[in-house]
């Protein structure tokens, strides 16, 4: 059409040319943005639409505007046009006329943008409000907040948000009262982030794809369909199967159940690997919320938010699980410490959405957690129907997953069986690091007699990085014996090993009326050698055993503690391991000196489990002092490694450097006090590559050294200036 | 249609407007011949005055002239100043 701009969005100029000219029909007030008139510049020639304000003004009026004494009225149709139109709209006697012109103008443009053929934006707009089932009138707010960020649309004045509402108003040609209601905080434009706090458009949650620059289906957007081909079988959750599986798969049976199922723990636990399974189980359709968009970025929570209501609104929830990976931020509430998702423009409060997300949910939701629930506000915690929390694989569950993957990775004509029971006895790591380490030797296509050293090769290093233990066996030295040990206590070391066989003998203690626990204590200093009797202990009931020292449990969150503390009982007791509290004197600290409540709760929660712990308990310390004095009565042996007495000093010098002593030797040897089983180790270690020029001599003087170092030795080094 | 009628008195002496008549008929549609761009500019003319669609080409044809001999006139006065400059230097 002649005179007329030409756009390729036919749709998006013609909703601009018709939200304006309802805003030019229902606008009173003066004109203070030239801006509201640049439709008019960039869409019609600059000589039609003075024709068109000469035949509408009669000669005398333009004669007045063009002397009028305010420059802010005064008319110049050599003007740009946006400029022109400002005079002609400030002039209040004749804006009646203006405004027919300007409509006239409007209906011009709009008669040469009938026919647009197919427009991407107006399919596409279409599919979103089909999808999220907007009403009509929130259908056309949202498109006008697009027209508003995509064209040269502007207010014919400065308009605060508060009254962004009005305008849209005008712009609609609506009334103020349904257009405030389709823009509160509860609509669908703000529950599904699709217009921002200023009443914007939310280019976060639509952006590229309402303008076809992206080209997937609007649901890729927010979630997909997960493939359960291989999905790990019910039954390599053991427990978790048998007992809160059960429970599950009865619950989530019935069709349209609304269900928010919690699965917490530490990372690598396996929580996504079940929620598939799971879904699997039961027979469903697992949809999982997207985390990152098409660039690979994290999505902000509000987007993940939308997802999961579109997920909601769009599948059927008699056959559908929604699976929520990594709901860690979405869950907590707003606080400010822990920043939560930014909702509604904060007109609702973070924790409020959340928990009427969760109230609305159709479909059954299993949410995804690795941060402590306790970082979650407990309204949004009691939401949930079920709730298990993971912990640490433990030995039965990573060989099921090493056997799964072995296979999955087609591995069995190069590891056999017990290689696997082996692997997931020596490797403790997550079934990630498994999958992993064994997708990547499967891709070099290993032989049969270079597969274990591959497999070392690459869980070495990955438990190396997660800092899980991988590789060192908890045994004791080759030459390890109890003799020479000086142990002060009632019953002989040989006597608690006894002791110990007999409460793992199912036969010897049932016929007892009560089962009395074997929990033992072992404190003393230094390198008198509890741990290694720990080892030598683990070694004869053929048990595993599992270290835990008291840094792994603390946490910085209040409550985690005990959590970690039950997880290291509940771990010990399914894998049937010697549980071995190493420098325990942190987490058994006297009560009465505790400062805040945590600390209290700590002790308590240990020496609770204590009580009811099917197992072997070890605890050691070397601070027997410090211990809080109701956990001395918890333990069934209470065992004090002393310095070694000069007897012993001679066994383990003759067992540890494998030479006879002099009788003058020995005399020296007996002279220093304090002497410790760990410091022959350490002056065997220092000595190894001196070889034979190595005497008795210096081995007495290196252990007499090695003493004076001792805070309470009677020969401390010396240090200052003092003689 | 906008409240704000301007009078037709704005746009014809009064004894041409007894000659013309007053009838205020209806909108007509668009006329085979004329642009959508003419067919616009008259119902705007239509709407403002409410005035009769011959009435209003009238009218566009009459402001035509008018534009086009004010046009003139002014730049035949720019000439002029231009020439009456161009002695003095």
């Amino acid at each position: 059409m002649a005179g007329f701009k030409q756009v390729q969005q036919t749709f998006l100029m013609r909703k601009l040319v018709e939200f304006w000219k309802n805003v030019v029909k229902n606008y009173r007030g003066e004109c203070h943005d030239d801006d509201f008139f640049d439709v008019v510049r960039d869409g019609v020639d600059h000589d039609l639409a003075v024709e068109l304000v000469e035949a509408a003004y009669t000669g005398g009026e333009i004669d007045d505007m063009e002397h009028a004494r305010y420059r802010f009225c005064r008319l110049d149709l050599s003007d740009s046009l946006d400029d022109v139109f400002q005079s002609l709209w400030n002039n209040e006697r004749l804006r009646g006329k203006c405004r027919i012109v300007l409509e006239t103008i409007a209906d011009y443009m709009r008669s040469g943008l009938e026919d647009g053929g197919e427009d991407v934006l107006e399919r596409r707009f279409g599919e979103v409000v089909a999808m999220l089932k907007l009403s009509e009138l929130e259908a056309q707010i949202l498109l006008m907040a697009y027209v508003r960020s995509q064209t040269c649309f502007c207010w014919p004045c400065n308009v605060d948000d508060r009254d962004k509402p009005l305008f849209y108003a005008m712009a609609l040609d609506r009334s103020y009262g349904e257009v405030t209601e389709a823009m509160s905080a509860k609509s669908r434009l703000f529950k599904y982030n699709l217009l921002d706090g200023d009443f914007d458009f939310n280019f976060r949650t639509l952006g590229g794809y309402m303008d076809g620059c992206v080209d997937d289906a609007i649901v890729r957007r927010f979630y997909r369909k997960l493939d359960l081909a291989d999905a790990l079988p019910w039954e390599y959750y053991g427990d978790l199967a048998a007992h809160d599986g059960v429970l599950l798969r009865r619950l989530l049976s019935s069709r349209g159940t609304k269900c928010n199922i919690l699965l917490h723990g530490a990372p690598g636990t396996g929580k996504s690997s079940f929620a598939r399974t799971l879904a699997k189980e039961l027979g469903r359709t697992a949809f999982e919320v997207m985390q990152g968009d098409d660039d690979g970025k994290n999505m902000r929570a509000e987007a993940r938010m939308v997802g999961i209501q579109v997920c909601n609104e769009q599948e059927d929830a008699d056959d559908g699980l929604m699976i929520i990976d990594e709901a860690d931020e979405l869950l907590r509430g707003g606080s400010a410490s822990m920043p939560g998702p930014e909702f509604v423009g904060g007109r609702s409060t973070e924790k409020g959405v959340t928990n009427s997300l969760l109230d609305e949910m159709k479909l059954p939701a299993v949410w995804i957690s690795n941060a402590p629930v306790e970082a979650m506000d407990e309204s949004v915690r009691r939401r949930f129907d079920y709730s298990i929390r993971f912990e640490r694989l433990n030995g039965a569950q990573r060989l099921a997953i090493w056997r799964n993957l072995v296979e999955k990775h087609a591995l069995g004509g190069v590891i056999s069986p017990a290689m696997i029971d082996g692997y997931a006895a020596k490797y403790e790591t997550s079934a990630g690091g498994i999958s992993t380490v064994l997708s990547n030797v499967a891709r070099m296509k290993p032989a049969a007699d270079e597969v274990d050293e591959l497999i070392s090769a690459f869980m070495k290093p990955h438990c190396s990085l997660m800092g899980v233990r991988g590789g060192a066996e908890f045994l004791p030295a080759r030459d390890y014996s109890l003799d020479g040990l000086n142990i002060k206590g009632s019953v002989p070391l040989d006597m608690v090993v006894k002791a110990a066989r007999n409460f793992l003998d199912a036969s010897f203690s049932a016929s007892a009326v009560d089962k009395p626990r074997m929990n033992i204590l072992l404190f003393g200093p230094p390198g008198t050698g509890k741990t290694e009797w720990v080892k030598f202990l683990g070694r004869e009931l053929d048990r595993k055993t599992l270290v835990v020292k008291g840094s792994d449990l603390l946490s910085k969150w209040v409550g985690e503690s005990e959590q970690n503390i039950a997880a290291a009982f509940h771990r010990a007791e399914s894998e049937h391991a010697v549980l071995f509290f190493d420098e325990v004197d942190g987490l058994l600290q006297d009560r009465a000196g505790a400062h805040a409540s945590w600390e209290v709760t700590q002790v308590n929660e240990l020496l609770q489990q204590a009580e009811n712990f099917d197992g072997v308990m070890v605890a050691a310390t070397n601070f027997a002092q410090n211990l809080d004095p109701a956990t001395m009565r918890r333990f069934t042996f209470k065992l004090e490694f002393g310095y070694l007495d000069e007897a012993g000093g001679r066994t383990f010098f003759e067992r540890m450097f494998k030479t006879p002593l002099a009788d003058d030797e020995a005399r020296e040897l007996a002279e220093i006090h304090n002497l410790a089983p760990g410091d022959f180790r350490t002056v065997r270690q220092s000595l190894f590559y001196l070889g034979g020029d190595v005497t008795n001599h210096d081995r007495v003087a290196a252990l007499r050294k090695e003493c004076a170092m001792k805070k309470d030795g009677r020969d401390p080094a010396r240090i200052g200036f003092s003689g | 249609m906008d409240s704000e009628n301007f009078k037709i008195e704005d746009l014809f002496p009064i004894d041409e407007i007894e000659k013309l008549g007053t009838s205020r008929s209806r909108m007509c549609e668009v006329r085979s011949g004329e642009s959508v761009f003419e067919d616009l500019k008259i119902k705007m003319v239509m709407r403002i005055y409410c005035i009769s669609r011959e009435l209003a080409k009238r009218h566009v044809a009459r402001r035509k002239k008018e534009v086009e001999a004010a046009r003139r006139r002014r730049q035949a006065e720019a000439e002029k100043n231009i020439q009456q400059t161009g002695l003095f230097l």
